[in-house]
């Protein structure tokens, strides 16, 4: 029996707080693939802070890209990239599993609600410089891994029909 | 004579809640730290805004209480433009803001507090979160919590203008009113949110009054602490959350201090240690004495059982009779067992839902008079509310055109830092015995620290009381165990 139609075949799903420096990371990935218009298809979202809130904000998709800062010590702007089942070893700010609030109870939790969870699920973890100052900008090494990481999302989901917002 | 470990902040891990348990040469707790992180900044990233942009921006700080931010700043800018906001714009902000509580109160305890009583102690630390708890309740069950958890949500959006970040309150009032179809659509929800409300408070009888170990432990003396508290009261003396007049009680329950928020600067002043950026806020009038609890220590509590313990009651019927429960429980007021916190948060929530019911069938409601246009700014004020986790405070000064000069900000969770020192202390204390620590110390030490719902988000942007934390033991010859729950290691 074939699989059901999603409403998106793909979501790009940025978390982070937009004030905290490097926190922005995800957020500014999300941003810069508005800016530049997405494919048909696909919708990327800002997502806040993680935990339950995700169950408000995971569309209906075949495929959720989470795009976080992650501060695992290495040089900021490195990317780090996994499937949800490796985030018992990956630590971005926002998903990690702090025993109770993990993006794989989120999905599970969707199944409760009766919803359908994403088939498949790519996190992107950007190391981050600074993710305790104030401030609405990330550091040069992060912004400059934002749009490494907006490039690659972008030839992933193959460029066919951009609709610029 | 033990060995003396400085410990310098600049080598701690940033972003983990971290408990350092000193030990002596007995095996006994010597001194017990909890050390979170600071945000660092917000002077400076306010300075040269203009004012009625904190409200919105503030709010971005932290994922887990964006409406206590909200709220605050909205008022504090109300006061810089020395404007008196219409009543419906204030039944408005109401509204958004006991869902905001209720959304808050129900997180908390269905995700973190009540799994530790359901699946419980027996079950290991994977079944020990809310996908525990639902399946020890049931599917359906499970549905309801989230379903309720997501109608307070839903309100709030419905009044915010934004799905998680709010934006819609301004300094005068807000900028958009309420649509009958909208009102039409969260009356029920409220309706649904006060039976869930009530379904909770049993659901807590159940789980904790009606077992001995849960019972004991709620009342027993390792979970305890004799301090003054701290909370907003309304002109009845009723626990209120977005406004009122603050009011402070001493370890006995008598009335120390009642002042308006804009003069907190005279009542409470913030202490400094060298070993963690979170300073300690404490009672000007009574001192800082050290890390102790009593009538002359100047520690003081705030979040749901200070709130409860300095009001005379609850503003809404339901939950003032629950808050008479939880009274006689204990034999009388002021409450100081920590646990009781959970408690307090579920009277709390019943009467956030119950004022969401009110204010929903309020006529005044879907008003359009929303907003009184500010003129020449005064340039000061303070805005207070009382977040779901404590009183919270922002402070700006603005010049003659309303650029913010200077911002201060007192969050919630860290006037309980002090408290949260002491408790997980004295849990330490009790737990700790010749030095042998296990799986369950680190689980009461948890619990300690967890009843006060820390919102480390406002201090460390992590997800919502389960940062990973990190709690070592440091015994006198320098060797570390550490116990730690998190992505490096199940403790």
């Amino acid at each position: 029996m074939p699989a059901r139609a999603r409403t998106y075949r793909a979501q790009i799903l940025g978390v982070g707080s937009p004030v905290l420096c490097d926190d922005a990371a995800g957020i500014a990935v999300v941003e810069r693939l508005q800016a530049e218009g997405l494919p048909a298809g696909v919708t990327a979202t800002v997502g806040g802070a993680g935990g339950l809130a995700l169950l408000d904000l995971i569309e209906d998709c075949d495929w959720l890209i989470v795009v976080d800062a992650a501060v695992t010590g290495s040089t900021p702007g490195t990317l780090h990239q996994f499937g949800a089942r490796d985030l018992e070893s990956g630590p971005t700010l926002h998903l990690a599993p702090t025993h109770g609030f993990d993006l794989p109870m989120v999905l599970q939790l969707l199944e409760v609600e009766g919803r359908n969870p994403p088939r498949a699920i790519r996190i992107i973890g950007i190391e981050a410089a600074d993710v305790q100052t104030l401030s609405e900008t990330c550091t040069p090494a992060v912004q400059k891994a934002t749009a490494r990481v907006a490039a690659m999302i972008r030839s992933c989901l193959g460029e066919k029909s951009p609709q610029p917002l | 004579m033990s060995e003396r470990i400085t410990i310098s902040p600049i080598t701690r891990l940033e972003g983990h809640g971290k408990i350092d348990i000193f030990l002596d040469e007995a095996g006994k707790v010597r001194d017990c730290y909890l050390q979170v992180v600071e945000l660092r900044g917000f002077e400076k990233f306010c300075q040269g805004r203009p004012v009625e942009e904190l409200p919105r921006i503030t709010a971005k700080i932290c994922g887990v209480c964006p409406g206590a931010h909200h709220m605050a700043s909205s008022k504090a800018a109300d006061e810089v433009y020395g404007v008196r906001i219409p009543p419906t714009a204030e039944k408005l902000r109401r509204l958004f803001y006991n869902a905001h509580i209720a959304h808050s109160h129900i997180l908390h305890f269905y995700a973190l507090a009540a799994p530790d009583f359901l699946p419980g102690a027996e079950a290991g630390p994977e079944r020990r979160n809310i996908l525990g708890l639902i399946q020890s309740v049931g599917r359906e069950e499970g549905r309801e919590v989230l379903a309720h958890r997501g109608y307070a949500q839903k309100i709030q959006g419905m009044i915010a203008g934004h799905p998680i970040h709010p934006v819609s309150s301004l300094p005068g009032g807000m900028s958009k009113s309420l649509r009958e179809r909208e009102r039409a659509e969260i009356e029920p929800m409220s309706d649904s949110l006060v039976h869930f409300a009530q379904k909770s408070l049993r659901l807590f009888e159940d789980l904790v009054l009606r077992r001995k170990s849960s019972r004991e432990m709620i009342s027993g003396d390792t979970y305890y602490s004799r301090t003054y508290y701290m909370g907003l009261v309304d002109a009845s003396g009723c626990v209120d959350f977005y406004d009122g007049t603050a009011r402070v009680t001493t370890p006995d329950g008598s009335l120390f201090a009642s002042f308006d928020p804009r003069d907190y600067l005279e009542h409470i002043g913030e202490h400094v240690e060298p070993w963690t950026y979170l300073k300690f806020p404490f009672l000007k009038s009574v001192g800082w004495k050290g890390l102790m609890d009593g009538e002359d220590s100047g520690i003081y509590r705030v979040n749901s059982l200070a709130r409860l313990n300095v009001a005379d009651g609850m503003a809404t019927p339901l939950a003032q009779q629950e808050y008479e429960k939880l009274f006689d429980f204990f034999g009388g007021k002021p409450v100081h067992h920590t646990m009781a916190y959970h408690w307090a948060r579920l009277i709390e929530n019943l009467q956030a839902c119950e004022e969401l019911v009110r204010l929903s069938r309020d006529p005044e409601i879907t008003g359009e008079d929303i907003r009184t246009l500010p003129g020449k700014p005064v340039g000061e004020g303070v805005g207070a509310v009382e977040a779901a986790r404590g009183t919270l405070f922002h402070h700006y000064k603005t010049d003659a055109q309303g650029m913010v000069e200077q911002a201060n900000l007192i969050v919630a969770t860290v006037q309980n830092n002090a408290a949260m020192n002491l408790s997980v202390k004295r849990a330490a204390e009790r737990l700790i015995e010749n030095g042998s620590p296990e799986e369950a110390i680190l689980d009461r030490v948890e619990m300690a620290f967890r009843a006060y719902d820390p919102c480390l988000a406002c201090a460390t942007h992590h997800l919502p009381g389960k940062t990973p934390l990190e709690v070592r033991l440091i015994r006198p010859e320098g060797t570390v165990r550490t116990l730690s729950r998190g992505p490096e290691g199940e403790g």
